[in-house]
């Protein structure tokens, strides 16, 4: 009877887990096509074919970044700032690693270790790319934005990480935004 | 009759003590309750209360937003103006006040197609002292984009109305504690009077039978020792036979104890009137010393045991003290060491300890030493 007891409390905390990682996800969607749309040079950011790329990244749940993907493309206008916007599901290895493929920003949607989290952020800085993380703890870790969960949802960003990567930001934007200082 | 005033005295004071504690007590509950207002409830409310209007702020933002996406410009400023009027009008239906005081707008001119500055509207006051301010951002409905930001200013009356209800209830409920402790101060008061008054009872019962014992034990005495003294005087007479002067023997040693006995309960009842005073005399210590090792000598003899008196060259001959009581305490320990030991012997010695020589008064120490052979103390 025990073991059946400590089976289910096993079984449904991964649930009430997922479902507030799920709403991070997609409250973190809407503002991750806002903080691209306030990149001051987002313009510059768009491929050989002028449309922005974005990468939601996942590790082995293809599923949920595919769900947050469909958040991002039914948007009632789903281009940012008047430019299309192509957005793609990959998992860790695709999107950092591709040389051909120039993203204007990256979507986390699982947790990653901290290796595979700093050859991102490496390879982010290099490219001049966002890199954005819903998941709470994340911008900590040396993601440039996620959100905060307060009152209300707020961007959060981390202001060194912004600056290492050379991303400008409108004042609007940072108006509005909690910053982490490292 | 010295020592009512002071007891009386004393009484005043434990009242004034007690009172002050207390006073104290209902001091240091007020300041904590004050204290924990000023620093933890009331800050927290007002956060609390801030928060409330960064919500109730939020909820009204996407409606100016939806206002600011609408295509038209005439439209647009139209919707906009509305929008802005009927949120400035929601009421807090308890206080009856206006929920916003008042609305500024920034937009963005690079996202919302609009001359610079057409849209950054301010409807309501533009300062107020004590409201909130909550500054919400407005993300376009349609494409998440930043478009501006609106300033609202939220009325405090939410705050100020909790704080009225949270500050009544907590000092109603500390008055209620300063009313409990004012009950508890006055019992207590009422319970050191009735003490007071119970010891004074029962120490003026004490006094009252102690001077009828010691009356008793004076009026005995003089009796006794008439019968004492006649009965010496007639064992000494030869025309008694040998029997009935051992017969007035016991009548005389009987009185002795008798009297002994009565002197014992004059003494306990002086100590009780509290009236035992040490009586200082100057006194031929040798001569004491002597009828006190003679009584016991006589004591000793019969029980078969050995008794041996001791006193060194130095004790002085002349002291000032109280002679009655050091021959009692002699005597006393004297007769427990010879009645309780059945063998061997009993032994008195004196010695000089200390000697302190002073111009007007000089001071000596002797040490009285009572020895037995007996069981000793269980």
């Amino acid at each position: 009877m025990l073991i059946f007891i400590a089976s289910i409390g096993y079984a449904a905390k991964p649930s009430v887990s997922d479902d507030f990682t799920d709403r991070r996800l997609t409250a973190g969607a809407k503002i991750f096509r806002a903080l691209l749309a306030a990149d001051v040079d987002i313009v510059k950011k768009t491929g050989s074919d002028g449309n922005l790329r974005v990468c939601l990244l996942y590790l082995n749940d293809a599923d949920n970044a595919e769900r947050v993907a469909e958040t991002l493309r039914n948007r009632d206008d789903s281009r940012i700032r008047k430019i299309n916007v192509i957005t793609e599901v990959l998992p860790h290895g695709d999107c950092v690693d591709s040389q051909e493929k120039r993203f204007a920003g990256i979507f986390l949607t699982q947790t990653l270790s901290n290796e595979k989290l700093k050859a991102l952020i490496d390879y982010a800085n290099e490219k001049n790319m966002v890199v954005f993380s819903p998941i709470e703890g994340d911008v900590e870790r040396g993601v440039q934005g996620g959100i905060a969960v307060e009152a209300r949802v707020r961007p959060y960003l981390n202001t060194k990480a912004l600056r290492t990567a050379d991303v400008r930001l409108k004042s609007f934007f940072i108006r509005v935004s909690k910053q982490y200082e490292e | 009759m010295k020592n009512k005033p002071d007891a009386n005295i004393r009484v005043h004071r434990t009242y004034i003590y007690v009172g002050l504690i207390f006073v104290l007590l209902i001091i240091s509950l007020q300041s904590l309750l004050w204290m924990y207002w000023g620093k933890v409830l009331e800050p927290r409310l007002q956060r609390e209360a801030a928060s409330q209007a960064n919500v109730l702020a939020h909820s009204q933002a996407v409606r100016l937003a939806d206002a600011l996406i609408v295509e038209d410009a005439g439209q647009r400023y139209h919707v906009l103006n509305e929008s802005l009027d009927e949120i400035l009008l929601f009421t807090d239906p308890e206080t009856n006040v206006p929920v916003f005081l008042g609305c500024e707008l920034e937009i963005d001119y690079d996202v919302v197609a609009a001359p610079p500055g057409s849209l950054d509207k301010s409807h309501g006051v533009t300062y107020c002292h004590d409201c909130f301010i909550s500054e919400v951002a407005l993300y376009s409905p349609a494409s998440d984009e930043l478009i501006g930001i609106a300033r609202f200013r939220v009325s405090d009356s939410l705050f100020q109305r909790l704080s009225k209800d949270v500050k009544k209830t907590l000092f109603g409920q500390s008055n209620l504690g300063t009313l409990l402790l004012l009950i508890v101060c006055g019992v207590v008061i009422i319970l050191i009077k009735e003490i007071n008054r119970s010891r004074h009872q029962a120490e003026t019962t004490s006094r009252a039978k102690s001077a009828f014992l010691a009356n008793m034990s004076h009026e005995l005495r003089t009796p006794l020792n008439s019968i004492i003294g006649f009965s010496e005087l007639m064992s000494l007479d030869p025309d008694f036979s040998p029997k009935y002067r051992e017969n007035l023997s016991i009548i005389n040693r009987s009185g002795e104890y008798l009297l002994e006995l009565i002197n014992d309960v004059l003494e306990l009842s002086r100590i009780e009137a509290a009236q035992n005073m040490l009586t200082e005399t100057s006194f031929d210590l040798y001569d004491t010393l002597e009828k006190v090792a003679e009584m016991v000598r006589l004591r000793v003899e019969k029980k078969n045991l050995q008794f041996v008196f001791e006193k060194t060259d130095d004790v002085p001959r002349y002291i000032k003290t109280d002679e009655r009581k050091l021959r009692q305490i002699l005597l006393n320990l004297l007769g427990n060491a010879v009645k309780f030991t059945e063998e061997g012997g009993v032994s008195l010695r004196v010695k000089l300890v200390k000697e302190k020589k002073a111009v007007s008064n000089s001071s000596l120490v002797l040490l009285f030493e009572v020895e037995d052979s007996g069981p000793g103390i269980a």
